[in-house]
């Protein structure tokens, strides 16, 4: 069970790209209040072989990023943070185990969900949990002013209510899922 | 740095705020010679990579511990690019393999342009300094900040004016005037500020702006505490390297007799400004001039420059200003679209007709004038008389000579010299008694101020407020309160010297050219006073053109010379510009006939 969030200080953003020609590549942003970035952490492309294609079959992006990119990532980070927030349910494998509350972007709905359940408006928790391969059991759906977000069962929603209205004065909590997607385009250009 | 499989410990490569290397600005150090190549190793993964850059800029330094340029202007393309991300929203539960929704086409990123972002500047090489401007806030957060208010919300384009400066170590803004490149100045000027990016910044404008930029200062930017270096040498000492100021405010005309306070090691070791503006940068577009030298010689980390004709005679006018932002960047004698390429990524010029869709019409109209009785007679002598007294110069008639005729023969289009008659202002007098009947205001433009004092008097009725080169800088201010207040003012009159930069006169709906400059980009910034941001209604132009007299042959130059202008800015190639009136221009006006001219 994850700890009482303390005041909102940092928050940590999750996010992965995919490419058809090298695989998968994680960014992990954290920002503080401000919307200022403190650190930024991506991953080298990540891809299968073919015998763990067929290994993990349907599960494997939720096995790479939940399994391998996510913890890969938040152990490089230096600084606390209050509470991870992603747009994709192949994390959600991981944001089960996390030492913070974890959430999961539900509106606006993230690419990943509507591509994945097409001509679905408002996907329902067992669907969206059905894509991370997580138990719905463990998982709750929350609204802030108009934020539709799932976290955990145990979570508290008042905490993390808080935390959320102290940073949406000033940063929409769907834009530095666009900044780790540019800056992983940038490292790559750099690698 | 290969790619791991699944089940491999996955490397991470991390940035941090503060992991970025300080600026290095120590210039003139391990240079090599412009034009040829030189490697350098990406920090990023020093052990494999080698980019090849070409040394365009002797303003190009190596760091021993960096290993990278700095200031090679060249954009950082690795030898090999690797393929492009595909758009995040490829992203399928069901993995790589086998996916329903294969990845899409490369590039295909979908709209990211809800927010600003703030540009990452060429000069940027290495990837913690890349990063740095990709990971920032974009724009509307920054400004969303409690202490960033502003008093007007920015249009859509002035956003992407700021973050190209915030971003930019040397740059023009060369927006079309009247498109707040003040504002924009400003407002990131407090975003520097506000990061702790700059501590000290210098703005150098033409004197007569100095209370414009301050009254702008203190409506976008009210918590700035800003000084004017002004008064006598001692205080201005003292001024220039008084350390807790953040903006202070220089004219030109004051730069080369402050050179011996700012030129010197010790200022440059401790008072090294963090950023110099140059606002209406036309002015130092003479390489040879004093002005150009100390304004080269104060020391600054970075510099922009702010104009509206950043190319008013010839292309050397751009030469001359990057000579100041970056020397040795930009040479004379390129071709026009050469240049274009190499500055493109430095010059930041919006029209009002692609940025401002909804701004009120203007509508520039010539008002011909037919002189007539003793003015007509007078203009008549005087061109005759004139033009045998060229030719009866034979080798020895200079270009002087010619001037001179051409001054006193417009002068008599105003006035006539001997009775007082003026066909031009029987016109304006038609015209401002309706718009004043109206409630409307006017400016009068003229190159000459006696050409004023004569209005002054004839135009008593009307109240008129004087803003020119006989009007002291201190009541300057209070002529302009007077006439945006005062309802019984009705018209201000101005010379194209002192009022045709800088000012915002938006609540005008009517400007008048009583007599035309030599060179239409100083007409366009003068009628650019009315029709700017905030214009209320129609701006009307009225430009006075006495028929069959030089302002006709005149008007005819100037017209082929704003459309060189349209062409040179706008890229096309093969024109070299040059819109101020040449020599021959100036002796084609005349019938002399003489082969010699000097």
């Amino acid at each position: 069970m994850a700890p009482q969030s303390p005041p909102a200080e940092y928050l940590g953003f999750i996010s992965v790209t995919e490419t058809s020609s090298q695989g998968f590549l994680g960014g992990f942003l954290i920002l503080d209040r401000n919307g200022h970035p403190i650190e930024f952490h991506c991953t080298v492309p990540v891809h299968a072989n073919r015998a763990q294609e067929i290994l993990y079959g349907e599960t494997l992006g939720s096995f790479l990023c939940g399994q391998q990119i996510a913890p890969s990532l938040y152990k490089h980070k230096k600084t606390a943070v209050t509470a991870l927030i992603t747009d994709s349910p192949l994390f959600l494998s991981f944001g089960a185990e996390a030492d913070v509350p974890f959430l999961l972007l539900l509106n606006p709905m993230p690419a990943g969900i509507r591509e994945a359940l097409p001509g679905v408006i408002t996907p329902t928790l067992s669907d969206v949990c059905a894509l991370g391969r997580v138990d719905p059991a463990e998982w709750k759906e929350a609204e802030e002013d108009g934020l539709r977000y799932m976290l955990r069962a145990g979570d508290s929603e008042t905490g993390i209510s808080e935390s959320l209205r102290l940073f949406r004065r000033l940063i929409d909590l769907t834009e530095p899922f666009d900044r780790i997607y540019l800056a992983i385009k940038e490292s790559l250009k750099g690698s | 740095m290969g790619s791991p499989t699944a089940g491999e410990e996955v490397p991470v490569f991390t940035w941090k705020r503060d992991s970025r290397e300080p600026e290095i600005i120590s210039l003139q150090e391990g240079l090599t010679g412009i034009g040829e190549p030189v490697a350098v190793r990406s920090l990023y993964h020093p052990e494999k990579e080698t980019e090849r850059h070409t040394v365009r800029s002797l303003r190009m330094t190596f760091s021993p511990d960096v290993s990278v340029c700095r200031y090679c202007f060249a954009p950082y393309s690795p030898l090999k690019s690797p393929s492009p991300p595909d758009r995040p929203a490829s992203l399928s539960p069901s993995g790589a393999a086998g996916s329903a929704h294969p990845p899409k086409e490369a590039h295909d990123f979908g709209p990211l342009d809800s927010v600003t972002r703030l540009k990452v500047p060429g000069d940027a090489v290495k990837m913690e300094d890349r990063l740095h401007y990709i990971l920032a806030p974009p724009l509307e957060t920054l400004l969303k900040s409690e202490s960033l208010e502003l008093p007007f919300a920015p249009f859509s384009y002035q956003k992407q004016g700021i973050s190209f400066l915030f971003s930019s170590h040397f740059a023009i803004l060369a927006d079309e005037m009247g498109l707040g490149k003040t504002m924009q100045a400003i407002v990131t000027i407090r975003l520097l500020l506000k990061s702790g990016e700059c501590r000290r910044i210098l703005l150098v404008c033409p004197k007569p702006l100095v209370p414009n930029w301050k009254r702008e200062l203190s409506l976008w930017a009210p918590e700035i505490e800003v000084e004017v270096i002004e008064g006598k040498s001692a205080r201005r000492q003292w001024l220039w390297e008084l350390s807790d100021v953040p903006v202070r405010i220089a004219n030109y005309e004051l730069l080369p007799r402050d050179r011996e306070f700012f030129d010197t090691p010790e200022f440059r070791e401790t008072n090294r400004f963090d950023l110099v503006v140059l606002d209406e940068s036309q002015r130092i577009k003479n390489r040879q001039s004093i002005t150009f030298e100390a304004a080269s010689a104060i020391p600054r980390r970075r510099n922009w420059a702010l104009t509206g004709t950043p190319i008013e005679n010839s292309s050397e006018d751009l030469v001359s200003i990057f000579e100041f932002l970056s020397p040795g960047y930009l040479t004379s004698g390129l071709k026009p679209s050469h240049m274009r390429d190499i500055v493109g990524e430095h010059i930041l010029r919006r029209l009002k007709k692609d940025v401002l869709k909804d701004l009120p019409p203007i509508l520039i109209r010539n008002a011909p004038i037919e002189l007539e009785g003793e003015q007509y007679e007078s203009y008549r002598l005087a061109a005759e008389e004139g033009e045998i007294r060229l030719n009866q110069l034979g080798d020895s008639v200079t270009m002087t000579h010619a001037f001179e005729l051409a001054l006193r023969l417009k002068q008599i289009c105003n006035f006539d010299p001997v009775t007082g008659e003026s066909a031009k202002y029987e016109r304006l007098a038609a015209d401002l008694d309706e718009i004043a009947q109206s409630g409307q205001k006017a400016i009068v433009f003229s190159q000459w101020v006696a050409t004023h004092q004569r209005l002054r008097q004839l135009l008593k009725e009307y109240h008129p407020a004087e803003y020119h080169g006989k009007i002291p800088t201190a009541r300057r201010e209070e002529e302009l309160r007077r006439f945006r207040d005062d309802p019984d003012c009705s018209v201000i009159l101005m010379t194209y010297g002192a009022g045709s930069v800088g000012l915002n006169l938006q609540f005008a709906g009517y400007v008048f050219l009583f007599d035309r400059w030599w060179n239409p980009a100083v007409e366009d910034q003068a009628i650019n006073r009315a029709h700017r941001i905030g214009a209320a209604g129609p701006v009307t132009v009225t430009r006075f053109l006495c028929l069959d007299t030089i302002e006709e042959k005149i008007d005819k130059i100037l017209e082929e010379k704003r459309l060189l202008a349209e062409t040179v800015l706008s890229g096309a190639r093969g024109i070299e510009p040059a819109l101020g009136l040449t020599q021959e221009d100036i002796f084609g006006l005349f019938n002399i006939k003489i082969a010699k001219r000097k």
